[in-house]
Parts: C-alpha cells; structure tokens; sequence
C-alpha cells in the first residue's frame, strides 16, 4: 500500500516535471530582478546575480549574495554561464533580447514595480517563471498581512516627510518610496518628482528627512548638501535613515520596510525639531 | 576711475540687496527686513546671504585675476580657466572631496585647490614661456584639457557613484545650497590672494611698454610673475574649489573695465574686480531665478555671456591687428 502511493507519487513528480521543469540555472542581470530571485529560488539554481548586489547596503539584506557567482551585464557573460532563464528588469537590455531570442535562451523581463499592487504581479511573475509559485504566494500573503496590519494601527497625526540626499532630487507620488512612506503613515512633501534646493526644502516644511542608506557615507558634493549647516541644525533629531535596497526595487519586503519606517517616524517624530 | 569704482560699488549694493530676493521661495522684503517671519530669516542668514557673498568673492578673484593675467601676458585672451587654472584647482578639490582627504580637514579642498591652480599656472608659464602670446594661450589650451582630462578620470575611478554625474559641477560651477562653512574656508585665501594681485599694479603699468624696457625702469619680472601666479592660484583656487570652473567673467571684467578707464593695467584692477563681482552675483541671481526642473548651473549662464563676447574679441582683433 505505502510502495504504491510512493510510485504514485513519483509518478505525479516526474509528470510534473516534464510538464514544466523548473530552471535549474538562473542568471539575473539587474539588482531588483537579483533580489526577488534570491526571495525565491534556493542558491543552488541561481547561476548568477548581478556584480551590483554585492554592493555594502544590498548585502546587510542579502548576505548570500556574497557567495553567489556574479556577472556584469553582458553577452559574453551569458554565453560563458550558459543559463537556462535570464531575468532582467523591462528595457534594460535591448540588444541582449535579440541575442537570447537567437540562441534560445529564455529571458524574462520583469516590470520595476513601484507600488504594493505592482509587487504582488512581480512577484507572482518570477515565481511562475523559477517554479516557485507557492513561495511567491507565501511571501504575497505575508506582505499583505503586514500591510493590514500597519493600516489598522495608524495613527491621525500628519507626519511631512521628504526623501533627501539625491541631490536635490525628491521622489514624488509614483515611485515607491511614496507607496512605502504611505503605508507606514506618513505623508510625502513632494506631489510628483521634483528637484528641491536647501531653500525650497524648508520652505516645504517637511517634519522628517529621510536618507536611504546607501552611498551616505561616501565622500561626494551631495554629500554637502545633504549636511548643510541650516538642515544639521533644524533636523538634528529629524533625520531617519531607511533600507534604500527596500525602497530602490518593489520587494514584498516592501511591507517590512514600511514597517520600519513606520516606528522610525514616530521615534523622530518625539523629539523636537523641523522648521519653526 | 574712482568714480568710476564709486559706480561699480552702488550697483553691487543694489545686486547684493536684490540677491537677497532672489530665490526659489518668493519671500515679501518686509519678512527680509523685519525677521518676524523665521523661516524667511533662515532663508535669507543661513542660504541667500552666504550664497551671494561667496559670488561677490569669487567673482572679484575672477575679475582681478584676469585683469593681472592680461597685463602679465599683454595678451586680450587671458583670464584663469584659459590658462588652466581654474580646471587645474578643479582637479584639485575633485581630489580632495572624492578620496576622502575633506573628511580629514575641511580645509584640504581649498589647499588641494591652491595646489592644483599653481601646478596648473607653473606647468603654463613654463611651457608658453619665451614663445609669445600665442604659445602661452596655447600651453594654456592644453594644461586646460590635461586637467579636465584628470577631473574626469578622478571622477571615473571615484567610490560614488554620483561622481560621474558631479562632472558638471566642476566643470559648470554652481554656487547652489552654499553654506557660510565655505565663505569662512575660502576668504583668507581670496584676501592674500588679492592683497597679492593688487602689489602687481605698478610692475604691470611698466611692463605694457615692453619686457626690456620694463627691466630697465627696474622692475623684477620674476618677483611679478610669481606674485601674479601665486595670487591667482591663491584667489581663483580656492573659490574654484568651492564653486567648480567658472569661466568667461576673468575674460570679461577687465574688457569691459577698460572703455572706461583707458589702457593702464593698474587702472583697471580694482574696476575689473568690481566688475567681476558684480557680473557673477547678477549671473547668479539669473541662475536662481530660472526654474527648469533641476537648477540651471551658474557656469552656463557666464558662459553664455561670455561667449558671444569672445566672438565680439575675436573680430575685433582682425580688424585691429595689421
């Protein structure tokens, strides 16, 4: 009895398997496609990621990227890797498209996903394409149940806060820092993107400043004005560093970084400071 | 040419009240002058006010610099960025700022600067000596495209990845989102910079009736060569350093000082840095004014002065020149 439902069972693996066998060498070109791959496929069917995601802010999340192969975007790359499917993000490489669609190999482009609801395709999407679909699920439903979560506890209290440190560049209300700074309850000074000097920036009255952690530390002239005296002094206590490797590639740890950010705001949001 | 002077500074006081109003943020004057409103006192303390003094700086070392070059060189095309140092202080501050040496002391991008527009000047001097004119504009051509050469290449091998997008910083100038940190790290070099530039006036006058007989009204060539080169380098580095390249108002100020006060190098100094001054704060209040998504890099708005002027230069050259 046991033998004939393990031959049954056997059976149904090898009809599955021919079916849609699941690729066993998987090679993504782009950080966002590297870090969704790693979410899904266990490292021994990833032939390689992309050389970006060793990069100090990706690894804090990702520490196995360190172990994985790495590749640098190129054709040559490819024919030398021999992949079975290529991930890559919507244009990021049109010549290479003509090349895999000539030798055969199978290329998925994933769309940059900059919303919760772009998240949850995405991720379904690679997790067809590696065969991973009940993990995909699992981490939809996590995500979601994160999201529930942070919408049921919020509070009333409007929190203005501007992504800063892109030299001047403030991400507006399509991007997703926008999606994740509204799910965790705070309010963007921005409506669309847009360049701010230190002048205007105040003049918005943001509560909070938010840096993403990577490149933060190197030595650049954003790096100036990002620490000009006036904001040292006006958000010394309102300065809150997030996970830029959440917040730069729709993730369902998207949630967790809202999350985050949520009880960052509200520790800042305690002490004193912002524009008088 | 003290009324002359006496004009200059008015309107500079006029630019410099207007400056203070001129911003992204439309703030009333009455808020300006009163300081009830302190978020407008802020603006004005903490952003306007150091922004325009540093453009009024940088501004008159241009100015006077240019002035001394072309009375050093008696030629109409020198100025610092055609001699090379104004890339040659860029290189050094890009060094400076990308490999972490301001991290150590905030004073190292101005030094790195003064280094960088004094090997810049010597390597000019050295190589265009002795040649004429034509041969130091030329040594300046191409100490220019070795050290935007390098600026570039620093910038390629820099740990940010926002260096290659900074190039225009340094090769444009921008006085945007300057802090009084940089006014205090830059004056002490523009003043001994200046305060040298100007000790050049009397050796200049001698030196326009030809390099023998200036020689023998006793004037040292040397003593004023160094004295030129080291005030530059002084001056126009370290406000290069803060600033980036700023070209064209070294060219500018002392052509359009000279109408007025004839052809006496020493007579025009103090005008052309006066002139300086003022061309780079209204550059800049025009540079603050347009708004075009990401701001409008002070350097293109000198350079688009300053361009149509080179060509005004450039014919009125054949026309004179036999």
């Amino acid at each position: 009895m046991t033998r004939g439902i393990g031959a049954a069972l056997l059976l149904l693996l090898l009809m599955g398997q021919a079916i849609a066998a699941p690729p066993k060498r998987i090679m993504s070109l782009t950080v966002c496609t590297d870090e969704l791959l790693m979410d899904l496929a266990p490292p021994s069917r990833i032939a390689s990621i992309s050389y970006l995601s060793r990069e100090k802010a990706a690894l804090k999340l990702w520490p196995e990227a360190a172990r994985l192969p790495v590749n640098h975007n190129s054709a040559e790359e490819i024919v030398e890797q021999k992949p079975d499917l290529v991930l890559t993000l919507v244009y990021a490489s049109t010549e290479l498209r003509t090349l895999l669609e000539k030798s055969g190999i199978r290329i998925l482009e994933v769309p940059q996903a900059v919303n919760f609801a772009q998240i949850r395709s995405v991720t379904r999407m690679v997790g067809n394409a590696v065969g991973e679909q009940e993990r995909a699920e699992l981490l939809i439903a996590r995500m979601d149940s994160t999201l529930r979560d942070l919408a049921a506890t919020g509070s009333k209290q409007v929190i203005r806060v501007a992504s800063w440190g892109g030299g001047g560049f403030v991400p507006g209300s399509d991007t997703l820092f926008d999606a994740v700074l509204t799910a965790a309850g705070g309010r963007n000074i921005a409506a669309h993107d847009s360049y701010y000097d230190v002048e205007s920036l105040i003049a918005a009255r943001p509560d909070i400043l938010a840096f993403a952690d990577d490149y933060i530390d190197e030595p650049s002239l954003r790096r100036d004005q990002n620490d000009h005296p006036l904001l040292l002094r006006l958000f010394a206590n309102r300065r809150i560093v997030y996970p830029a490797a959440y917040a730069g590639c729709g993730l369902p740890q998207s949630a967790d970084a809202a999350r985050a950010l949520r009880s960052e705001l509200l520790q800042a949001m305690a002490k004193p400071g912002g524009v008088p | 040419m003290r009324s002359l002077s006496a004009g200059l500074g008015l309107l500079l006081v006029v630019a410099f009240i207007l400056s203070l109003l001129a911003g992204r943020v439309w703030l009333a004057p009455p808020d300006i002058v009163f300081g009830h409103n302190v978020l407008a006192s802020l603006i004005v303390t903490d952003l306007r006010l150091p922004r325009s003094i540093l453009a009024l700086l940088v501004g008159a070392s241009l100015g006077l610099s240019g002035a001394v070059l072309q009375g050093l060189t008696r030629n109409p095309l020198a100025e610092p960025a055609l001699l090379g140092v104004s890339t040659g202080a860029a290189l050094g501050a890009v060094l400076a700022i990308y490999f972490g040496v301001t991290m150590i002391s905030g004073a190292a991008g101005p030094l790195l600067g003064l280094v960088g527009a004094l090997a810049a000047c010597a390597l000019t001097f050295s190589l265009g000596q002795g040649g004429g004119t034509i041969t130091l504009v030329l040594a300046g051509a191409a100490v220019s495209s070795l050290t935007a050469a390098g600026i570039a290449l620093a910038l390629n091998f820099a740990p940010s990845p926002y260096a290659a997008y900074e190039i225009m910083n340094w090769l444009l100038g921008s006085l945007a989102d300057k802090s009084w940190n940089q006014v205090w790290l830059i004056l002490p070099f523009v003043l001994v910079g200046g305060a040298f530039l100007f000790t050049t006036g009397p050796a200049l006058d001698a030196l326009s009736l030809g390099e023998t007989q200036a020689e023998s009204l006793g004037i040292d060539l040397s003593r004023l060569r160094i004295a030129a080169i080291a005030g530059t380098a002084l001056a126009v580095g370290a406000a290069t350093s803060v600033t980036g390249a700023i070209g064209f108002i070294g060219l500018v100020a002392p052509h359009l000082a000279r109408p007025f006060v004839g052809h006496q190098p020493s007579r025009i100094l103090l005008p052309a840095a006066l002139l300086g001054a003022l061309l780079l704060l209204v550059a800049d209040i025009a540079a603050r004014l347009v708004h075009l998504g990401p701001e409008l890099k002070l350097g293109v708005f000198t350079s688009l002065i300053g361009t149509p002027f080179f060509f005004w230069l450039v014919v009125r050259l054949k026309r004179t020149s036999p």
